[in-house]
């Protein structure tokens, strides 16, 4: 049985993770929460301190409290830039499937394969500390380069310094930045709308001989993000 | 024809690759990834050399003039090396040695007695020891390297349309017309039919599905499941075949580490706390690898893995339906590296036609059916010269 305070912050947070509280809404006061649930001040102060501590809402003197504006501030120099992609970024992975396919059968084209060459196939939700969906990553690998992949933990695995620690000589790494609209199936892994503008990274890594050894997609939660570059002045 | 494969191990991608280079509509799944189980920790020296059952040795045999044909044909990385094996013997051993090599030989099996000399430029880089006192060669046998082995008839299997998923299977259950195969995260997939290979798992499986498979599943000290592998970092040892000393056997790496064993610690091995370097069991082997370089003052790193093995009951194959008209086929080996590419092949063949095929008949699951697993002898842990 949840406590009391516990259910009332998860009725708060299932609206802010809706929506229907958005970022920048005032929460309701510490005296509108007890005279809303019946409960006593303690309890009520006790929910906004929990709100405030899990990130999800500020408090402003005097002012109140406020849902917290959760969008990830993405530079999009770092962003593009390999170390990056080495490091990852906070939060889980949850694995949503993990296959070997025919590359004609995978959910992403690796340029100049045959058809018939066996990739591997992994599609993985990012989630943020809040657990809401950040991005939706696909990325299909060449099998002959990466045999033993799905032998790792996937939920943790960040690809590009797998292949590196194995030795797999990667020449080049390329990032596209892909406006697309979120499709139907996206939009509900993303917790969207189908039909929303966002952006995708894509990224292409090249053996020094050209061959494309893998091609990696993240598909970005339209409004979780904003972007932007900036520059000493 | 739908099927789904339970297991990515060398069996069932073996069998993934037959059926669908035979046209069938394969889906392959494994829990944790291909080649993840006994596969990836095997001694894979491909023999018929101490089978002694007779249907039992043909079917090694076979499966040694398979993996022939199938190097032939497989594209990728060579995984399989037809070195030779052979088997020094000590005064201990070599009355052991000779009846091996009389039996083998009235069967057919290639044997062969050579000298010292004779012997020193198929073994390559290590000495024989001073204490041998006989010398055989089986010129047939050789060995396998596992990873690539299972890489290759994946992607082949895969170049003729079959998908491996990573996926925990639960149960199977067999319906009139289609078979369904139920995951952890509750997913479910049906097909025409289902082969079960899921190496030393396939036991518990099957029980959860209803099925009697028995096997030896005791992971405890002294079970004869348990084998140690050592894997030897020490590029400059280069051996040139399969090789069996009273004390300690090695395999060639083939690019990887060579491997040893030393059947006679096995009993002393307790999977749960895997032998440490340092330990008596680790400086044992140390030791052993050490007498026969060339030059006894380096000692080589050895890492060692606990190796277990997919052991049915009675120590034989199992191979087929557990009952006429059932959907599930059930598929477990020891020895597994020498017979995937006939097992591959005979099973495929069985499930595509329907037609019994002659080397799998006595190796029915239905041999143990009305035994009680307490009644079954037990099989007893390889510990002498030339068993595995
Ligand atoms: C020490 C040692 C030495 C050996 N030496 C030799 C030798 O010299 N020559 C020889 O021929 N053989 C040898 N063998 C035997 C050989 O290695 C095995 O017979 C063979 O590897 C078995 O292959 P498999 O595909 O049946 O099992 P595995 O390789 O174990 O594959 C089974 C697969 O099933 C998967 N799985 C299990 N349960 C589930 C589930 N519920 N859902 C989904 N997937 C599941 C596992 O993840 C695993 O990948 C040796 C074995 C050992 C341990």
């Amino acid at each position: 049985m949840p406590t009391l305070h516990e259910k009332i912050r998860r009725e708060l947070e299932d609206r802010i993770h809706a929506g229907t509280l958005a970022p920048g809404a005032k929460l309701p006061t510490e005296l509108e929460l007890c005279e809303q649930y019946e409960v006593s001040r303690a309890t009520a102060q006790r929910v906004l301190n929990d709100l405030a501590d899990a990130g999800l809402a500020v408090r402003r003197r005097r002012q109140g409290t406020f849902v917290a504006d959760v969008r990830q501030q993405i530079n999009l120099l770092s962003y593009a830039s390999p170390d990056t992609h080495v490091k990852g970024v906070p939060g889980r992975h949850e694995v949503l499937s993990a296959r070997i396919v025919r590359a004609a059968d995978a959910v992403l084209e690796l340029p100049g394969a045959e058809d018939d060459t066996a990739v591997v196939e992994l599609v993985r939700r990012k989630l943020d500390l809040h657990d809401q969906p950040r991005t939706i990553e696909r990325h299909v690998v060449l099998f002959s380069a990466a045999p033993e992949l799905l032998n790792e933990d996937l939920a943790e695995l960040v690809s590009l310094s797998y292949l590196r620690d194995r030795g797999v000589s990667i020449d080049r790494i390329r990032v596209y930045l892909d406006p697309v609209v979120l499709d139907e199936h996206d939009a509900e892994l993303l917790r969207s709308e189908a039909g929303t503008p966002t952006l995708r990274r894509r990224r292409e890594l090249r053996a020094p001989d050209g061959t494309a050894i893998e091609i990696v997609t993240a598909l970005i939660r339209p409004g979780a993000a904003e972007f932007f570059v900036e520059f000493p002045a | 024809m739908k099927v789904i494969v339970v297991g990515a191990g060398v069996l069932g991608a073996s069998v993934a690759r037959s059926l669908s280079r035979a046209g069938e509509d394969v889906l392959l799944l494994d829990r944790k990834g291909p080649g993840a189980g006994t596969s990836s920790t095997t001694f894979a020296w491909t023999n018929s050399n101490r089978k002694p059952d007779p249907d039992y040795y043909r079917l090694n045999l076979e499966g040694m003039a398979e993996h022939e044909k199938l190097a032939r044909e497989l594209p990728g990385e060579p995984a399989y090396f037809r070195s030779g094996g052979l088997q020094f013997a000590d005064t201990d051993s070599e009355p052991w040695l000779v009846q091996n090599v009389e039996r083998l030989r009235a069967l057919g099996y290639p044997a062969r007695w050579v000298t010292r000399a004779e012997a020193a430029p198929i073994v390559r880089g290590i000495r024989i020891p001073d204490d041998t006192t006989a010398i055989a060669h089986f010129p047939a046998e050789g060995y396998v390297r596992p990873d690539r082995l299972v890489q290759n008839l994946l992607a082949d299997a895969v170049r003729h349309g079959a998908v491996l998923s990573i996926g925990e299977v639960l149960s199977i259950s067999d319906g009139p017309d289609r078979a369904s195969v139920t995951l952890a995260d509750a997913t479910v997939h049906t097909a025409d039919r289902v082969v079960l290979a899921a190496g030393r798992w396939t036991d518990d499986l099957a029980a959860r599905s209803g099925i009697d498979v028995p096997m030896i599943t005791d992971t405890g000290r002294g079970s004869p499941i348990i084998g140690l592998l050592g894997y030897v970092r020490f590029p400059a040892l280069d051996i040139g075949c399969v090789v069996h000393t009273p004390r300690l056997n090695l395999r060639p790496g083939a690019g990887l580490p060579v491997v040893v064993q030393a059947l006679d610690l096995n009993p002393d091995v307790d999977p749960s706390r895997p032998p440490a370097p340092g330990s008596e069991i680790a400086t044992a082997i140390t030791r052993r690898l050490t007498a026969l370089l060339p030059d006894p003052a380096q000692t080589p790193d050895i890492d060692l893995r606990v190796g277990l093995r997919a052991l049915p009951a009675d120590g034989n194959t199992i191979a087929g339906y557990p009952a006429e008209h059932a959907r599930t086929y059930c598929l477990a080996s020891h020895g597994g590296i020498t017979l995937a590419p006939l097992l591959g092949r005979l099973v495929a063949t069985e499930i595509v036609t329907g037609e019994s095929q002659e080397l799998l008949k006595p190796f029915r699951p239905s041999r143990f059916a009305g035994m009680r697993r307490s009644d079954l002898p037990a099989v007893p842990r390889p510990v002498m010269l030339g068993e595995q």
